[in-house]
């Protein structure tokens, strides 16, 4: 599997750049603004990996929508954006998720975390390891409230089966991806 | 104490990790949906909810948080689970 990050500012926002497919699915997604922006930067983030002409369109939960052509490398792909950071991770199996979480979070994520009763040294770890296991298992964000989620050691318990995630933190954010 | 749609507007202003971004929000229409307008992510649902349960000493569960996002989550949406779980 491949892992990768870049800036936004490295990527851009060229419409140009999209299939068709994705600029019709873009369409019809009517996103505004920034949001738009971010849309079209992790389109360009996925070509990077896949290939310019691969489309990766939206599945209705908001997931990437990758139909790997024939003879591709990549089964499967997830997406993850943050702040100036977009990050892909493309595997050969047929499923992956990646979570991308700046560090500047921490104090927004420490309240969250303790109201889904989740103990955390390292909060912006912690949440990409969620966020990353609800991908996985696409659960949607409701799962949290009620549960028993832990994640202890790379390990997130309570979201379905476990799952255990591969983590890395630079001076700017906190990345967790699994396949 | 009853939320306002305004209310609601601001509170997830507020949790945004840039208000900045947010900020749309003050202005759409209340059946919007609202991951259209802003980067309505996770976090910031997650901080709206925090905010919510601590201001008006409610508790969100799952399944109303389920019901409130049903389709694509709009102020209005939001504004209809806080109302009912007070």
């Amino acid at each position: 599997m491949t892992v990768q990050v870049w800036s936004r500012a490295e990527l851009g926002t060229d419409r140009g750049q999209l299939t068709e497919d994705e600029r019709d699915d873009l369409n019809g997604l009517r996103l505004t603004g920034r949001r738009a922006e971010e849309w079209i930067a992790g389109r360009i983030a996925m070509h990077r990996v896949l290939g310019a002409t691969t489309s990766v369109t939206t599945c209705a939960d908001g997931a990437p929508d990758y139909r790997p052509p024939p003879g591709a490398r990549y089964r499967s792909v997830s997406l993850s954006h943050d702040g100036a950071w977009i990050a892909v991770a493309a595997a050969e199996g047929p499923e992956v998720a990646i979570d991308l979480c700046t560090l500047d979070q921490a104090t927004r994520l420490r309240p969250i975390l303790a109201r889904l009763g989740v103990v955390a040294r390292e909060p912006c770890v912690a949440w990409a390891a969620i966020e990353c296991a609800l991908k996985l298992r696409r659960r949607a964000i409701w799962s949290l409230l009620d549960g028993t989620i832990a994640v202890v050691d790379g390990c997130v318990t309570g979201i379905g089966d476990e799952v255990r995630v591969e983590t890395r933190t630079t001076g700017e954010y906190a990345l967790a991806w699994v396949a | 104490m009853a939320i306002s749609i305004d209310d609601l507007r601001r509170l997830i202003v507020e949790a945004a990790p840039d208000p900045a971004l947010a900020e749309p929000v003050l202005a759409c229409a209340d059946d919007t949906a609202l991951d259209a307008v802003i980067p309505f992510s996770s976090l910031i649902l997650l901080g709206v909810i925090v905010a919510v349960e601590d201001t008006y000493r409610i508790k969100i569960t799952r399944e109303m948080l389920k019901n409130a996002l049903d389709g694509k989550p709009t102020l209005k949406k939001l504004a209809a689970m806080i109302e009912a779980a007070q």
